[in-house]
């Protein structure tokens, strides 16, 4: 994890250092924001990230006939991708697109069940009047329209907006000889007309306080502006732009509740840090929560984790649901009540949608017989949550592809043993730390 | 089954990933980091404890010292031997640093060396492992030294990041056993193990100036290489094991294995293909990553000596497995492993094949 970590860390370096310098693309149209066109890739099905046309309706805008050709980015894979660019999300949290992509071959999916076609949905890559697009988070979703082709939808949260009449520019390819981009397709942004529903709030809370978390640990100084809370068609995020002097005070793991004390269920996104933080050389790092509910707020509260890692292996509980019954609500030994909304079982794997009405530590799933026992079937676990119906999910598959057959690992015999629902979590770890918890006022 | 580590193989899944990545945090959270904070008061007994430790360590900087524990601890009589010192070496110094082999092994299997990277009197130079809030002397479990941002800082030298990769004749980077880093002085101590293609090796140099002061990213960056020359050593002896073995439970077939011992480890080859009529899913188990664990006589796996055993296919499509293991005073007549796929943890086949000694020619 720690070399994962690094080039990771390198990778945002790189992006961050790469020169500005581009040719100009071959097209330079607008796409209107609010322009009230269709957008095609919501027709006919029910999406995980935008729960319906009309929500979005002042936020988006049809790209002119816009085709981006690119190699692909995966290794393994040989062919070319055609991008038709359809339609654009612009706020000042958000960028999506949705698009089609067309594989030169059979598009070359891994078995994995329709949690493939997420996994296929990429954007070719960005600039922004010639930089990179820098983003935060990045949310996903596909479904296939044929063998070689399917819609896509990606969503990336953003550190700061893109301007009325600033410059997008798809697909475009680095010329390390000359130091410089080349081809690609633009198209200009006209937020003229744009209405967006996002309600937002700029608290610009400055955090300073020195917190010892974690056991064992030193504790750390944290210096932190909650610089935006976004109530978004997309979900909820709340912007934090931290003043690194370590790799620790970068970020802040923590829950968030509303001003009743609700808890909120948080989406998991990636935080990041830089390494060459210190006292001497301190560096500017943002981060970001995402999260359902808390609309109408008065104030959100940030209530960080911490604990003792050891007692993390005693902290791990299993509750159970029959598959026939949804929703179901279960309690936890801490109280807490998890409510599955609803979970799908078929041949390629499971996938379940559930909230909590409070803090209950690491939640995954797993699938038992009539007696709650697991069945110890060999699956892969992801965390894929629904925006659109503020839900979280959590799915698993079991097949693979092999010289185009799909393999399962779990025989017909043992799907037919699955009869409930195991609901896997952590009861004392981590800990919320009440004691150093910080309210954000959003009622200016 | 669990399956968070099957799950984390299978690349960019941006639900499991940025569930991985949350994990990874809490987890650096826990795991102990070097305090960045000096205590003042214990400025002057921290210095004296490194200028003590530094002492000691001076002695033990050669590259049988410097091993990982699991081989170090099993050395054989004939190791000391083979230790090179007299390497003859060319280099190509990137900037702010020279890098100088010291000493080195080759007992054909790998080739064991150590590395000293001593830095120009303007940067303080800091190891691949370290960033720049760390204190100085991580390394050995401390954390009341300065960290190197301020050394740097307070001494007006530039920070440089210095790190060593083994290429092969085509430059593509070897399998690197992880470096184990020591410090002599401010010169960082590398030892690193990785495969032995010939008595000829080649070192990638890079150092990278930690802060930009306006520098481009290019420009921070210096590359160089060492080549050196590092003849095979003479004592080894090999074994193999009647093969073919039938694999059922996994439906798979062990085609050859063969160990080769030196005195400084055990090197284990095995290689193994899916059995005629096997279903899919043995090839999808195959193309996972199927391992075999050696196991001691209580059925426990021997402690692996690197952190980098390979699985590669060969030319005629079998799966060719290198493992590396202590040195033993005598190697067992019989060999027990149990395989299973390294990413799912699916345990199939548990077999017990005898040794019996071969040529090197026959190897």
């Amino acid at each position: 994890m720690k070399r994962f970590l690094n080039i990771l860390a390198a990778c945002m370096l790189l992006l961050a250092v790469l020169p500005g310098a581009y040719a100009q693309s071959e097209t330079n149209a607008t796409v209107v924001i609010g322009d009230g066109a269709s957008i095609p890739y919501l027709e006919g099905i029910e999406s995980r990230l935008v729960s319906d046309a009309a929500s979005i309706a002042g936020i988006t805008g049809a790209f002119p006939d816009t085709e981006v050709y690119a190699v692909s980015d995966l290794q393994s894979w040989t062919g070319t991708w055609c991008y038709e660019l359809e339609n654009l999300v612009l706020t000042d949290d958000v960028l999506g697109v949705f698009f089609k992509q067309t594989y030169s071959e059979p598009i070359p999916y891994d078995g994995h069940g329709g949690y493939d076609y997420n996994l296929t949905a990429r954007i070719p890559n960005i600039l922004v009047d010639g930089e990179n697009l820098s983003t935060l988070s990045q949310f996903s979703e596909g479904y296939p329209i044929d063998d070689t082709s399917q819609y896509s939808f990606v969503l990336m949260s953003l550190p700061q907006p893109i301007a009325d009449g600033q410059t997008l520019t798809f697909g475009a390819q680095w010329n390390s000889d000359l130091q410089a981009w080349e081809g690609g397709v633009s198209v200009t942004v006209d937020r003229s007309r744009a209405n967006d529903p996002t309600v937002a709030y700029t608290p610009s809370l400055n955090v300073k306080k020195t917190m010892a978390l974690w056991e064992g640990n030193a504790a750390v100084e944290y210096d932190f502006t909650v610089e935006r809370v976004a109530y978004t068609p997309f979900g909820n995020r709340m912007l934090i732009r931290f003043t690194g002097t370590c790799e620790r005070n970068q970020y802040l793991d923590c829950r968030l509740t509303d001003d009743t004390g609700a808890m909120l269920n948080l989406i998991p996104t990636m935080q990041r840090f830089q390494t060459n933080a210190s006292a001497e050389h301190p560096v500017e790092n943002l981060n970001e929560i995402w999260f359902f509910g808390g609309e109408g707020s008065q104030s959100l509260t940030l209530v960080p984790l911490g604990g003792n890692w050891e007692t993390s292996n005693t902290s791990h509980r299993t509750a159970s649901v029959t598959l026939n019954s949804f929703p179901a609500d279960v309690t936890l030994e801490n109280g807490v009540t998890l409510r599955v909304e609803s979970c799908a079982l078929d041949e390629g794997g499971f996938y379940a949608l559930y909230t909590t009405d409070g803090y209950a530590g690491y939640v995954s799933f797993d699938l038992g017989d009539a007696a709650g026992n697991s069945l110890g079937l060999v699956f892969a676990g992801y965390q894929l949550d629904d925006h659109s119906l503020g839900l979280l999910g959590y799915g698993g598959y079991w097949c693979e592809e092999y010289q185009g057959n799909t393999v399962s690992r779990v025989t017909p015999e043992q799907l037919a043993q699955v009869k409930t629902l195991l609901i896997d979590y952590t009861v004392g770890f981590p800990e919320l730390i009440e004691d150093e918890k910080i309210q954000v006022d959003l009622t200016e | 089954m669990k399956r968070n580590d099957w799950e984390t193989a299978f690349g960019d899944i941006p639900g499991s990933f940025c569930a991985t990545v949350g994990a990874a945090v809490t987890r650096m959270q826990r795991d102990p980091r070097p305090n960045p904070h000096r205590k003042p008061a214990l400025i002057l007994a921290a210095a004296i404890v490194i200028a003590a430790s530094t002492a000691l360590a001076l002695s033990q900087f050669g590259v049988l010292d410097t091993l990982q524990d699991t081989l170090r601890a099993f050395l054989q009589p004939g190791a000391s031997q083979l230790v090179q010192t007299d390497i003859a070496q060319t280099a190509r110094q990137p900037r702010h640093a020279a890098f100088t082999v010291e000493e080195a092994i080759n007992d054909g299997h790998r080739i064991y060396a150590v590395i000293r990277v001593h830095g120009d009197g303007d940067v303080l130079l800091m190891d691949e492992n370290a960033e720049a809030s760390w204190t100085t002397d991580w390394w050995q479990g401390g954390e009341d030294a300065d960290s190197y941002s301020k050394l740097a800082y307070d001494t007006n030298r530039t920070l440089v990041q210095a790190s060593v990769y083994p290429v092969d004749s085509q430059g593509m980077a070897l399998t690197t056993e992880a470096a184990q880093i020591h410090y002599d002085g401010e010169d960082i101590i590398y030892t690193v193990s990785f495969p032995a293609q010939s008595g000829q090796a080649s070192l990638q140099l890079f150092t990278y100036e930690v802060y930009a002061d306006g520098k481009t990213h290019s420009q921070r960056q210096g590359f160089g290489q060492l080549d050196i020359t590092v003849p095979v050593t003479d004592a080894r002896s090999f074994y193999a094991a009647e093969t073919p073995v039938d694999l059922p439970v996994g439906n798979m077939t062990l085609t050859a294995l063969t160990v080769e011992q030196t005195p400084i480890a055990t090197y284990m080859t095995c290689e193994y293909e899916a059995a005629d009529g096997a279903p899919d899913l043995t090839y999808v188990n195959l193309l996972d990553g199927v391992w075999a664990d050696w196991l001691d006589e209580n059925g426990e796996p021997y402690p692996e000596g690197t952190n980098s055993n390979s699985l590669t296919p060969t030319e005629t499509g079998q799966t060719r497995m290198v493992t590396v293991y202590r040195a033993f005073d005598v190697l067992p007549d019989t060999v027990t492993l149990r395989f299973h796929n390294g990413m799912t943890g699916e345990t199939f086949d548990t077999i017990t094949v005898a040794l019996y000694p071969i040529t090197g020619e026959e190897n």
